[in-house]
Formats: structure tokens, C-alpha cells, sequence
């Protein structure tokens, strides 16, 4: 028996050796290294699933059917004769669509993510591998906001059709591409929402409809802001008002201070994330 | 560093609390290097809660656990790169094909591509399930299943093994399989398997903690309590061919025995009794019986079942938990 002897090569499950993959391992990879490996590990795991549900295949299904006849829709108006050659009205009714489509879209994306780990309790052999709360909370979002990006860039197909097909000059291509960085950046908000809420809940629905009304409130903040008069409303709401704030990505403004605000703001739902996650430790 | 070398496991006074049931009660026990430790009890008496408390996946609301050396609390990373973990009724990606997953798990557990593929198949040989290795894990019995969980549990060669009710649900031939497999791991690796059976107990493991209703009530080493002759335990008497009051009275008067009972017809008495501490009572018994010409059938020890001790140890806790019963939580 070799008792004590392991070499790189033979270590791991040979005779004799009482376990030093984690020894051996240390010295090979550094820590940066590993914590890459893993969170990549989490990440693809969770993308894959995601392709490989029949949730991904529904939504894609229903996005493309509603931004393919509001693209119909726009394009048909926009071919009328007599129509004046806009583009800030015809994009800004593209990105409005797409807007409220977020307000389904990412509840549907996020819901089953933490949701369904509590479920059916594969939470537990995630939590006592050696990967953090932060990368386990950090792969979910990044999986989310990769479905999210691959579900959207088909339909900036649409947007190019109608700028190169404007008559008698393409417009410019500030507001398109401004555009969808505004959805990016939004989109990476209202997924953090839809992470928090799966990981506060078992039951999927719930998540669902918990980030749907959050997200659908938040949207219709300026509707709220201009129905009711207290003056004291309109300036206290300002910075919740996100119709404003993302038509100026529709305009072509690529305000650094939206991309902040909806940076910080996705970081705080991850923290968040984490937070309830060890509350559920604590709890159980 | 703060490694020691021994025990493997230790747990000093160890107490979780949910809201309404204190679930872990003080629990002290540890576990040294290369013990098959069977973690024993009824449903419901803590074994999951300590299991998952080890494994660094719930906290503990008091008390300190080290696992390899390492303070389960403060170095829960360590700990968790050197235990192997399967929950009970092993919770797996079902979606996933089998060594898809185990190589996921292998990543995530630091192993480099190399070493991954190389454990991945050992594993596989070692659980039993090569053949089934490009199966969608949903399609899986829950025999193999189990397996899945097994194996990743042991893909990253770690020296300690927490398992929660391995083998529940299977058949009896996988419950076989598996209990061969859990044999083979030691002594190179440290078992600590939670069961509510018996039996299983005395099949695989060498060492046992039973714990009741949160508390440690009892605890020892199973090679002493199931072999041989155990000289502080009663010994039991077959006797045939004579008088049973001449033999009751006859045994009595031997050095060191105390009450003799009787049991068994009067044509085929056993006779049990206690003797003093230490002393190997046989020989003096057979001489007797020469001596009086009656015929000696049977002349054991009747060492305590584990099952007599467990029951034992739960009942007495059962009466001491009610007496203490209005403490609250």
C-alpha cells in the first residue's frame, strides 16, 4: 500500500491516499482562478437550463409574435404615403412596446432561478459546495441577463430594416443603438427585482407575480407623477420615473447617470439577494 | 493553520433553535479519523439538522463544530472543500445528463479539467454506474439516482463523508450495493452516515451516537457491544439433567454471582444472572456442572443488542425530556 504517497498525477482517488485534492488543488490553481471556475461552472449550468426549459421556448415564442406585429405595425404606418419622415416618434413606439413587454418578460426569465433550487431542495448541495452566497447570487443574474440579451437581439434586426429603409435618408443611428443600451440596462434592474423575489418564495407564480406588479409599478410611476397634483409628489417621484429616464436612451442620450442609477440599483437587489439567502440559512 | 490532526469531527455542545423547537440540544460527540460513524435516532430527533449544521449549510445558534481541523463557522470554505455532502433522497439537477452534472459539481469543487475527467471516471466505476453515465439524470431510478448523489459526493476526494439517510427508498438489493459501497470507503476515508435503522447501523458501522429528541443519548463503540464475550454483561446459563433448585442454589454460591434468575420449563431451565465486576465466570460454571454431573448446553454472555440499548437510551431520555418538560425553548 503507498501510504502517503501522492504524486500530481496519480493523487486523487488512489490507494492509500486520504483525500488531498483540496491541498494538491490549492497549490496548482490560485484562489482567483477557482473562483472563476466555479461561478463560470454556475453560469453555464444555469444558461443550459435555461435552454433546455420549456419556459425559454415559450417566452421567446410570445416575444417575437408581439415585437414582430408591432414592427409590422410601425413599418406599415410608416410606408403610408404622405407619412412625415420621423424617426424620434416611430423608434420611440418600438421601444415603448418593448418597455412594457419587459414588465412579462422578466418575471417569466427570473422566476424559476431560486424558485425552483427551494423547491425541490437542490439548494442544499449548491450551498455546501465551496462557492459563496455572492457567486451563487452573481451567476444567477449573469445567466438571466445572457437569456435576456440573446432573447433581444433578434428584434434589433427590426430596428436596422427601418432605418435602412427610410426614405429619402437613413436617420441617425444614435437613438437605435442607445436604445437598446437603455433596455440592457433596464432589462439588468428589473431582473435583479425578479432574483430577489424568486429567492423569497418556493413557489414560482409567486415570483412571477410578485416582480410583475414591482416592475409594472415602477413603470407606471409617471403615469402616477402627472395624474395626481400635489406638488410635493411630482418632485418626490422624480427619480423613480423611468419612462423619462429611458426615453432619453430613445432620444440617443446615453445619460451616464441612468446607467448608474440602474447599475446601483441592480446591485442592490443582488445584495439583497444575498441577504435573504442567509436569512433562509438562519431561518430554514 | 489551524489543522489538527485529531478528531476528524468535533462537535462541544452544540445547540440550533428554530422558532418554537430546539431542534439540537447540546450535543457533544466527535468522530476520529477512519470511523464509520453511524449517527443513530427516530425521525424527527436532530440528525439532518446536525448533518446540515457539519456540512456548513444551516448555522448553529450555539455551541462549536470543527471538521478536519477546520471551525465550521469561521472557515466554512474549508470545511466544505473537504467534506462530501449527500442530503437525503440526494437532491440532483434532473435535467442534466449524469456526467454532465458530475462534471459541473467537479468545477465547482476546484478540480481542474484534467483531474476531473480522471475522478469523474473513477467515480463512476466506484458507484457502479459507468454505463449509465450519458443518462438524462430525470430518467433514473431512484436507486440510481442515489448513486449520482453518492458519486458526486466523492468526486473531489475528500477525507470526510456526511450522508443523510443513504439508503432510503431503495430496494433491498440496492440497499445491498449501497451499503457495500460505504463499507469499501474506510478506513481511508471518515463516514458519518444518519439512519433511523437499526440494523443498518450494525451492518456498516463501527462507531454510534444515538440521539433523542435533540440530545446525545448515548454513545459508543459497536465492536465492543457486538462481539464476544462481554464480562460486565449477564451471563445466561442452558442447563439440563438435574434439579433446578439444586442448580439455582448451586450457582448462586458461586464467588461473585448475585441473583439468580430462572427461566425457561423445569426439564429445560436457562439460569441468567449478573456477576461482580471483572472475573471470567465460565470456568467456574463448568467445573460445577462437571462436578455434579448436570449437562451444560449453552453458556454465553447476553451483551445488550444495540437495539435493547437503543431503546434503553431513548426511553430514559423520553422520561427525562417530560420531567424538564416546561423549561420552553
Amino acid at each position: 500500500m503507498r501510504e502517503g504517497e501522492t504524486s500530481p498525477e496519480e493523487g486523487a482517488l488512489a490507494p492509500g491516499s486520504a483525500g488531498s485534492v483540496a491541498e494538491a488543488d490549492a497549490s496548482r490553481s490560485s484562489p482567483v482562478r477557482l473562483w472563476f471556475r466555479a461561478t463560470g461552472a454556475l453560469v453555464g449550468r444555469e444558461l443550459a437550463a435555461y435552454f433546455k426549459s420549456t419556459m425559454a421556448y415559450i417566452i421567446m415564442f410570445f416575444f417575437y409574435l408581439v415585437t414582430g406585429l408591432v414592427f409590422l405595425n410601425v413599418f406599415e404606418i410608416l410606408s403610408r404615403p404622405g407619412t412625415p419622415p420621423t424617426e424620434f416618434p416611430m423608434l420611440n413606439w418600438f421601444m415603448f412596446t418593448l418597455f412594457f413587454a419587459l414588465t412579462v418578460i422578466v418575471p417569466a426569465i427570473t422566476m424559476r432561478l431560486f424558485s425552483d433550487e427551494l423547491k425541490t431542495r437542490t439548494l442544499e448541495p449548491l450551498c455546501t459546495a465551496p462557492v459563496t452566497d455572492f457567486q451563487i447570487v452573481i451567476s444567477k443574474y449573469l445567466a438571466a441577463l445572457g437569456f435576456y440579451v440573446v432573447l433581444l437581439a433578434p428584434t434589433f434586426l427590426y430596428a436596422v430594416i427601418l432605418y435602412s429603409t427610410a426614405k429619402p435618408h437613413p436617420p441617425d443611428r444614435g437613438p437605435m443603438v442607445a436604445g437598446y443600451l437603455g433596455l440592457f440596462f433596464l432589462g439588468s434592474y428589473f431582473l435583479s427585482i425578479g432574483i430577489f423575489a424568486s429567492a423569497c418564495t418556493k413557489n414560482q407564480i409567486v415570483a412571477f407575480i410578485g416582480t410583475f406588479m414591482a416592475i409594472l409599478v415602477l413603470q407606471l410611476v409617471y403615469v402616477f407623477r402627472r395624474l395626481i397634483s400635489l406638488p410635493w409628489w411630482k418632485e418626490f417621484l422624480e427619480p423613480f420615473d423611468f419612462f423619462e429616464n429611458f426615453m432619453d436612451f430613445g432620444r440617443g442620450v446615453v445619460d451616464t447617470r441612468h446607467i448608474v442609477y440602474y447599475l446601483a440599483m441592480s446591485a442592490l437587489f443582488l445584495f439583497l439577494t444575498v441577504g435573504v439567502l442567509g436569512v433562509r440559512k438562519w431561518r430554514l | 493553520m489551524e489543522e489538527t490532526s485529531s478528531p476528524m469531527i468535533r462537535v462541544e455542545n452544540l445547540t440550533r433553535r428554530f422558532p418554537g423547537v430546539t431542534a439540537v440540544d447540546g450535543a457533544d460527540f466527535h468522530v476520529e479519523k477512519g470511523w464509520i460513524l453511524g449517527f443513530l435516532g427516530p425521525n424527527g430527533a436532530g440528525k439532518t439538522t446536525t448533518l446540515r449544521i457539519l456540512s456548513g449549510y444551516m448555522p448553529a445558534t450555539s455551541g462549536t463544530v470543527s471538521v478536519a481541523g477546520f471551525d465550521v463557522h469561521r472557515r466554512s470554505l474549508e470545511v466544505r472543500r473537504r467534506i462530501g455532502y449527500l442530503p437525503e433522497n440526494a437532491p440532483l439537477y434532473g435535467e442534466m445528463r449524469v456526467e454532465e452534472y458530475l462534471r459541473y459539481r467537479a468545477k465547482l469543487k476546484g478540480l481542474g479539467r484534467r483531474e476531473a475527467r480522471r475522478n469523474l471516471d473513477r467515480v463512476l466505476e466506484r458507484v457502479r454506474i459507468t454505463d449509465h453515465r450519458r443518462r438524462i439524470i430525470n430518467q433514473l431510478s431512484k436507486g440510481y439516482r442515489q448513486r449520482v448523489g453518492l458519486a458526486d459526493a466523492l468526486i473531489h476526494d475528500p477525507p470526510v463523508l456526511l450522508l443523510d439517510e443513504p439508503t432510503s427508498g431503495l430496494d433491498p438489493n440496492q440497499i445491498r450495493e449501497m451499503r457495500s459501497a460505504l463499507t469499501e470507503l474506510a478506513p481511508r476515508k471518515t463516514l458519518v452516515i444518519s439512519t433511523h435503522i437499526l440494523p443498518e447501523v450494525e451492518a456498516v458501522c463501527d462507531h454510534v451516537v444515538v440521539i433523542h429528541q435533540g440530545r446525545i443519548v448515548m454513545q459508543g463503540d459497536l465492536t465492543s457491544l457486538k462481539t464476544g464475550f462481554d464480562a460486565s454483561a449477564p451471563v445466561v446459563v442452558e442447563a439440563r439433567g438435574g434439579a433446578v433448585d439444586e442448580m439455582r442454589s448451586a450457582l448462586s454460591a458461586l464467588p461473585g454471582v448475585r441473583a439468580v434468575d430462572l427461566k425457561g420449563p423445569p426439564d429445560a431451565p436457562v439460569f441468567e444472572f449478573e456477576t461482580d465486576a471483572g472475573g471470567d465466570i465460565r470456568e467456574a460454571v463448568f467445573r460445577l456442572f462437571a462436578d455434579r454431573g448436570w449437562t451444560l448446553v449453552g453458556l454465553t454472555s447476553r451483551a445488550p443488542t444495540l437495539e435493547e440499548m437503543f431503546w434503553k437510551a431513548t426511553a430514559g431520555a423520553d422520561v427525562e425530556a417530560s420531567a424538564r418538560g416546561g423549561r420552553g425553548n
